[in-house]
């Protein structure tokens, strides 16, 4: 039985449905990434989660009982703040230590527990100050302080990280990776930020309107995604979506997609691709979104044209060079949009030429224009 | 945590100690006044069943977790069963939970309700009665407020409250936005500018209406002392002059508020965005352009609150007169106000003097409803 | 209300800054010529108010005004002096103050943190009672205290300035707790605190500003309130502005200015004090309904 369960989820807020039946479960230990665009219904989920909003259908379950009608505190669980919300009359010490208070802790236990997690979280020397006295980064960590000293069954960080500077974000990114990791901890973890998403991760649950798009581990939400939103959402550069054509060429199947100035691109799809004749087989003439990440289009160097490892090539007029250190990004333009390749650092590819480009097609995905479904 | 408080409960299976464990549990709480006012239940209703619920309630109410215990081993005695227990208490408290801002709020709204809707209400109905010296119930339909427009009593205060309510907006308005203006030119003494326009809004309008009477009187005050300089053919007399009395209540209102209405603009020149103003400089605009242009009318809705407050205190207008003028000479500065309150208590007719206030509430309403309805939703439609 | 000042937008040019200043100055004056005159008055003997300058200072200073204002002056039928009216008003504001500032935080937090369906329509009522002509609810109210046993009493008037002020201080409340975090409130209710617990522990420690804008707020208004006093009070409870009325307007024997201005200072003496002590607060109550942001 799964740790944490969320069945048929349903929260509406006067006539708007804002949870539309929500399914999600998972282990102990598991960390729970609920990610969507602002207004998906992300926020609420954590909330009915912590009690701290009503459901109006379906059920949450820990550990296989039903937490209906249980006030925040007694669910066991600990909720960091986006604002950190730290409690503003009160020192560190007792930011940290007021729930323990209102339990009825000794004393003695309350100052061992906050002196155990000060160590852990290096605060140690902040304990006496007012949270408006502390900067980001140590009100992050305060914030922190006063879920981690609960030992509860479930911690809840409501995108605890996006008040931050982009550095300070990284770091914050690996210390709470790594106490997970020691913990063991189970999390639920909101956020728009796809990369926060993919690094943090067990499960990834992609939310849009309330509705869940996909729920699947972090690999298989980037390679394999379940429609064109969570493609176009998760993944940073993000997937190249190309308006193409399915062309019939003998007994094979081609990609056709337009090019300025110039003949189509066609792409052969290679015999051994299975999955994309049979999603592709019946859309003979039709238009589709032909999805690529940037890195499954590469310089052509030792794989050649043919049916071998599914990657095929052609010749692109290469519009623009991006170094980005560790990696350059070639554009192009194919069926009217942009197209990003990314190459490696030291690829001679130079802008307004022509190079060869190639496609791992075995890495491609198909949508329906109309409404983003995934055909191949 | 509940596992722990139910294995405590558990052990102490006799009402009177179960609920002197949750007090117990309770003795590290701040809040000394709910700890005795639980004591004090705990005597009124020891070792009587009947006090469950009550106690349930005042223990959810005073206290957010040791009180948790003892509704919880309550009910677990009850049903004699761990788990079902827990869920039966998390959903009982949870609900009385849901209820206690309800409950801390109804003394408050029942006041208002009682006060003041259903005192509207009583009054509105005495206003159709042929009241006099006391409430009566004989329904006489709209007549009071027939004889009401008959009165040239009534007239005459509807007029002057015309004429005091439009000078008073306008002076106080014009004084105030001129102060704030100049106040706003970075004034070396503005600190202490600023009090000395405002103190006479600490004052009671009695206070107020003591000084200026005296100020006003012909014999002792102002034309009393510039005749002494020299000035002999000086004459102000407005005070003891019918026609010009009301002109007199207007001078030493607009002396109380017109502070209030510098304070209000002040705050909204200062709230006006620095780089908009540094902008309209860039652009070249003079000083006097740019308060007439981009300032003033970047603050439009402080001259409509200052409208509707300066309004509606027009109407209520009562101290004031009573303390100046006394409502005389003659009736030469009667308010609806004082109409109301003279009728009333003084003529004893009772029922006319309803129906004035009637009047003077539809009047205050009909300014004030609109505005409170604007402001109220401005945020919500930003949200 | 900020007190810095920003870059001045006229242009510094000589002439136009010595009007400004001269303006301003001659309105310093328009307000403080009334205070200015009662005080140098109640100093002065009745012979020399009758003869003399009222702008004048003494000729010949006296403190025999104030005296016979505070304990001896004739108020209604007995010679008492302002003293127990004085006595009166302190012992109705104390409670009328306390309970309905309690009251008002206790609705603010409802009505920010815990909004039910209907808050809204319960503050709009609420809301629209700080501005009814309470002549509308003299007579209603006059019967209510007669049936309750406390008309002319202390108590009634008590009660009377709570109804008529709850709606003051619930404003003042709930614009204040509206801008307060509502995660502070979340991560309380998940440390396990609950309604007044948030409210003791967490609210309460950071109202110190609000709590001094309602009490003086609702201190000024109940102090100078005339009508519900001169309605509702009684011997041993009528307030000091009614009785400051009564000596002024007291037809019998000589009247007596010095003592008439002896009697309005002190009466307002409290709400000066409070002013004067607490400026800031008292500028931010008058204008926390009128300005918005």
């Amino acid at each position: 039985m799964s740790f944490l369960q969320i069945r048929d989820l349903e929260k509406s807020f006067g006539g708007l449905r804002v949870l539309k039946g929500l399914n999600i479960e998972i282990d102990a230990g598991g960390f729970l990434v609920l990610v969507g665009p602002s207004g998906c219904g992300k926020s609420t989920l954590l909330n009915a989660i912590a009690g701290l909003e009503t459901i109006d259908g379906g059920d949450i379950l820990l550990e296989g009982r039903s937490l209906t009608g249980l006030r925040p505190s007694a669910r066991d669980m600990a909720m960091v703040f986006q604002s950190y919300a730290l409690y503003p009359n009160m020192t560190v010490a007792r930011n940290i230590a007021f729930g323990m208070e209102i339990r009825g802790v000794p004393k003695a236990e309350r100052e061992r527990a906050v002196r155990d997690v000060a160590e852990t979280l290096q605060i140690g020397h902040l304990l006496k100050r007012r949270p408006s006295q502390l900067s980001g980064g140590q009100r992050q960590r305060v914030a922190m302080g006063r879920a981690l000293v609960r030992s509860p069954r479930v911690f809840l960080f409501d995108e605890p990280l996006s008040n931050l500077d982009a550095k300070l974000r990284v770091d914050m990114r690996t210390e709470i990776k790594r106490l997970h990791q020691r913990l063991g901890a189970t999390i639920v973890y909101v956020t728009h930020d796809q990369v926060e998403a993919m690094t943090l991760a067990t499960h990834i649950a992609v939310l849009r309107d309330g509705a869940l798009q996909q729920f699947a581990t972090p690999v298989e939400i980037y390679n394999d995604p379940a429609n064109l939103f969570v493609a176009d959402f998760m993944g940073s550069p993000s997937m190249n979506l190309i308006p193409a054509v399915v062309e019939r060429d003998g007994d094979g199947l081609v990609i056709s997609m337009t090019r300025a100035r110039e003949d189509a691109l066609r792409l052969r799809v290679p015999q051994g691709l299975r999955r994309l004749y049979d999603g592709l087989g019946g859309r003979v003439g039709e238009e589709v979104i032909f999805g690529m990440r940037p890195e499954a289009i590469g310089e052509a160097a030792e794989a050649g044209d043919g049916d071998g490892g599914g990657v095929v090539s052609g010749e692109c007029e290469i519009e623009l060079v991006e170094p980005a250190g560790s990696d350059t990004y070639a554009v192009t333009t194919l069926g009217g949009v942009e197209v990003t390749a990314r190459l490696r650092a030291e690829s001679g590819v130079t802008a307004a030429s022509r190079h060869v480009l190639t496609f791992a097609l075995d890495r491609s995905v198909y949508f329906a224009p109309k409404d983003g479904t995934r055909l191949a | 945590m509940p596992a722990g408080g139910c294995g405590l409960a558990r052990k102490k299976l006799n009402f009177v100690s179960l609920v002197k464990g949750g007090d117990d549990d309770n003795n590290d709480d701040d809040n000394g006044g709910a700890f005795a006012v639980r004591a004090v239940f705990n005597v009124i209703f020891d070792d009587n069943g009947g006090a469950f619920a009550v106690r349930a309630v005042l223990n959810v109410i005073f206290d957010d977790n040791g009180g948790g215990f003892a509704v919880r081993a309550v009910l677990n005695v009850i049903s004699d069963d761990n788990d079902g227990g827990a869920a039966v208490m998390s959903t009982l408290t949870a609900k009385l939970q849901d209820w206690i801002p309800r409950l801390v709020l109804s003394p408050s709204a029942a006041i208002i309700f009682v006060f003041v809707y259903a005192f509207i209400i009583y009054t509105g109905y005495l206003s159709l009665t042929d009241s006099r010296l006391l409430p009566s119930y004989g329904f006489v339909g709209l007549e009071n407020y027939q004889k009401l427009w008959a009165l040239p009593h009534w007239h005459r205060a509807l007029l002057n409250l015309a004429i005091f309510g439009i000078l008073y907006i306008v002076f106080c308005t014009a004084v105030g936005l001129l102060l704030a203006i100049f106040l706003d030119q970075r004034i070396r003494g503005e600190g202490f500018l600023r009090p000395i326009y405002l103190y006479p809004l600490a004052l009671s309008f009695i206070v107020t209406g003591t000084a200026w009477k005296w100020f006003l009187d012909p014999g002792i005050g102002l034309e009393n002392t510039v005749q002494r300089w020299g000035w002999e053919g000086f004459a102000f007399d407005w005070i003891k002059d019918r026609k010009l009395a009301i002109y007199t209540v207007v001078m030493a209102a607009v002396w109380q508020s017109s502070g209030f209405v510098m304070a209000i603009f002040l705050a909204g020149l200062r709230g006006v965005d620095d780089e908009i103003i540094k902008a309209a400089q860039m652009d070249g605009a003079s000083g006097f352009t740019i308060y007439r242009r981009i300032i003033i009318p970047l603050v439009r809705p402080i001259f409509l609150s200052a409208f509707v407050i300066l309004a509606h205190l027009a109407i209520k207008a009562y101290d004031l007169v009573i303390a100046l003028t006394g409502g005389g000479p003659g009736q030469a500065t009667e308010l609806p106000a004082t109409f109301m309150y003279s009728y009333t208590f003084t003529r004893s007719l009772m029922g006319i003097g309803a129906s004035s206030a009637v009047i003077m509430l539809a009047m205050i309403f009909s300014i004030i409803v609109p505005y409170l309805y604007l402001e109220l939703r401005q945020p919500k439609d930003r949200s | 209300m900020s007190s810095s000042s920003r870059a001045p937008v006229v242009a510094p040019n000589r002439v136009l800054r010595a009007c400004l200043y001269a303006t301003l100055l001659v309105f310093a004056v328009y307000y403080l010529l009334p205070l200015y005159v009662m005080v140098m008055n109640s100093l002065k003997t009745l012979d020399e108010i009758r003869q003399g300058n009222m702008l004048a200072p003494p000729r010949e200073w006296t403190v025999k005004p104030w005296g016979d204002a505070w304990s001896r002056a004739q108020i209604g039928v007995e010679a008492t002096g302002l003293r127990p009216y004085f006595i009166n008003s302190v012992l109705m504001v104390v409670p009328a103050v306390t309970i309905s500032t309690v009251l008002g935080a206790l609705n603010g937090y409802v009505l920010t943190k815990w909004t039910f369906r209907g808050a809204n329509v319960v503050f709009a009522l609420i809301l629209l009672s700080c501005f009814i002509p309470f002549q509308i609810v003299l007579i209603p109210s006059a019967r209510v205290l007669g049936f309750l046993g406390i008309s002319g009493t202390t108590a009634g008037l008590v009660l009377i300035h709570i109804a008529y002020g709850i709606g003051f201080t619930t404003l003042f409340f709930r614009n204040y707790y509206a801008s307060f975090p509502t995660e502070l409130i979340r991560a309380a209710q998940i440390d396990g605190a609950g309604f007044f617990r948030i409210f003791w522990s967490i609210l309460l420690p950071s109202s110190g500003p609000i709590l001094a804008v309602s009490a003086i707020w609702q201190f000024t208004n109940i102090w100078n309130d005339f009508l519900f006093g001169a309605s509702f009070g009684d011997f041993d409870s009528i307030p000091m502005t009614v009785a400051l009325n009564n000596l002024v307007s007291s037809s019998s024997g000589v009247k007596e200015y010095n003592v008439h201005f002896a009697g309005a200072i002190l009466a307002a003496l409290p709400t000066l004090l409070v002013y004067v002590l607490s400026g800031r607060y008292f500028v931010r109550g008058l204008t926390a309904g009128a300005v918005k942001g």
